[in-house]
Parts: structure tokens; sequence; C-alpha cells
């Protein structure tokens, strides 16, 4: 008889075992899905530490609320996502609420002021990382759920909790954004000319 | 050169070189999954030490939460049983005779003897 925790089981296997209490295959289930949660983390809460912590708490609530999960509505992966999300968003709005605030420009502007020059061709991670960390919380969410996470726009919506066509304009606004602050800092290496 | 001169000729760069930058954003931007962050080892033994047992009455309401009609099916239960008790049982809860005359046997005796 095939093993409820075989390596071949597909997640929503491992998730009605999970429903049942089964911890080898809750074990199973967070080794294949810890990098991607933890960079997606990392990527919101821009610290290791802080990124651990909510990985930590998203795991700790699938294993609570595994029976609120309905393989008829979403994957494995996008409910652990929204539940990552969601968690981050209450964590920040428990210690700043204003972190949330749609306020790009100002970000967008400091950061083209930095003495640390942007490439237009071949621009390093850390300075496409800097770039996208100062985005708008949804922008940078959106972008990084598509891009780095590989979703769907549909997926990204419903972690997010919003509409494909709002994820769409959220992904041609961050893609705006990034490609403003890029000019910002080609104007500024080029100001800085002799 | 002023500062705005410099600021036109950045105009005119960028201008020339938004598709180049575009492009290059485009492509950078699917690098991006092949430079996510692993978690660090420890990070899972961390989760599983720290698992908590769980509590049946979360469960049971986590479960009712997760589909439209299971709530809806919890709350018709009780009625479906009253229904079918009702319908199956229907005829042995009407009082017998013998029976109603033993309830009231006390009654009639009093009656009878000019008591009431």
């Amino acid at each position: 008889m095939q093993s409820q925790t075989d390596e071949t089981q597909t997640d929503e296997t491992l998730m009605k075992a999970i429903q049942r209490g089964n911890r080898e295959a809750f074990s199973l289930l967070v080794s294949r899905h810890l990098d991607a949660l933890f960079g997606y983390a990392m990527r919101l809460s821009g610290e290791r530490a802080a990124a651990e912590d909510l990985v930590q708490d998203t795991w700790l609530a699938v294993w609570q609320k595994a029976r609120s999960y309905n393989a008829r509505k979403a994957r494995v992966s996008t409910w652990l996502h929204r539940i990552l999300h969601n968690r981050h968003i209450d964590n920040v709005r428990r210690r700043v609420p204003e972190r949330l605030a749609d306020t790009d420009e100002a970000d967008i502007a400091a950061l083209a002021a930095t003495d640390d020059p942007v490439d237009e061709q071949a621009p390093s991670h850390e300075q496409l990382d800097k770039l996208i960390d100062t985005l708008p919380f949804e922008q940078k969410s959106a972008l990084t759920l598509s891009y780095q996470q590989g979703f769907s726009n549909r997926d990204v919506g419903a972690i997010m909790g919003i509409g494909t066509r709002a994820v769409e304009s959220l992904l041609a606004r961050a893609r705006k954004n990034l490609i403003k602050a890029r000019e910002a800092s080609i104007h500024t290496e080029n100001e800085a000319l002799p | 050169m002023t500062g705005k001169e410099g600021n036109q000729r950045g105009e005119e760069k960028s201008g020339e070189e938004l598709p180049d930058i575009q492009k290059a954003l485009e492509r950078d931007l699917e690098r991006l999954r092949a430079s996510r962050p692993a978690a660090p080892a420890y990070l899972q033994e961390r989760i599983m030490a720290n698992l908590p047992e769980r509590d049946p009455w979360q469960d049971l309401l986590d479960w009712l939460r997760a589909s439209t009609w299971r709530p809806v099916a919890a709350a018709a239960l009780p009625l479906l049983l009253g229904f079918t008790v009702g319908l199956t049982a229907g005829d042995d809860l009407e009082l017998e005779p013998t029976t109603e005359s033993l309830i009231f046997a006390e009654v009639w005796e009093a009656y009878e003897t000019d008591e009431i």
C-alpha cells in the first residue's frame, strides 16, 4: 500500500492527510513550499528574521486552519501564499498603519537621489531588489508574485484578494515606476558627468 | 553646461533608450525567480518543533466554514431529524384510549363521586 506521505503525493492529497492531523504529511508539505514562502516573505518584510517569523506564523496557521482548505477554491500553493500575504498585512497594520498606503512617488524619488547609480543595461540583482523594495506594497506584491513566485495573474488576484484586471493594472504601474526610477538614476549619473 | 541643459540631454537620452530600458527590465524581472533566496535549513525544524496539538472544536468550525453547503447542512440536520421522527413515529405518539383512561382515572372517579 502506498504511504499517505509518499513524495509522489499531490499537495491536495497531502492537505487531506494534514486535515486528519498527519504531521508527516505536514512536514512534507513544508519542505515543498518553504523556499517559495520564504522568498515571498523576504520580499514583503525585507528582513531575514522578520521573514522567518512570518513564515513560521504562516505554517502554524496552515496547521491550525487546515480544515478550512478547499481544493475546489484554490491550489495549495495559492492558499499558502494568501495566508502569508494576509498575515503580513495584519502584522504591518498592527505596527505602522500608514506603511501600506500607496505613496510611491516619494520613495522612488528618494531612491533615484541616492549615490547608488543603476546601470540601465545590466543592473545587479541587488539594484533591482532595491528598486522593487521602493515600490508601494500592492505593486511590490503583485510583481513579486508574478515574476519571482511564478503565479498567473488570476492566482495573484486570488492571493491578494483582488480581480485579474486590478492585478494587470498593478503590474503595469509597477513596471512604469521601475522604469521611472531607472531613468531618474541615469539622469543623476548624466548630471554628475563633467 | 547648465543644469537645465543637462536635464534636457538626460530627457532626450532616456526618450531614445526607453524601449531598451523596458526590455532590460523585463529580462531582469524574468530572472527574479532564479535569484529567490532559499530558506535557512533550521527553519523547517523550528516550525515542526513548535507545532501545537490541534483543537477539535476549531477543526469542526473550520470544516463548517470551508464551504457554503456545510453550515446549511449542519443547520438542516436537526430539522430533517425532526421530520423523520415525526413521520415515522406519528401514530405511536397519539394517546391510546387505555392510556388516556389511566391518566384521567382519578379525575373521572372524583367526578363520578360528585367531588368536583
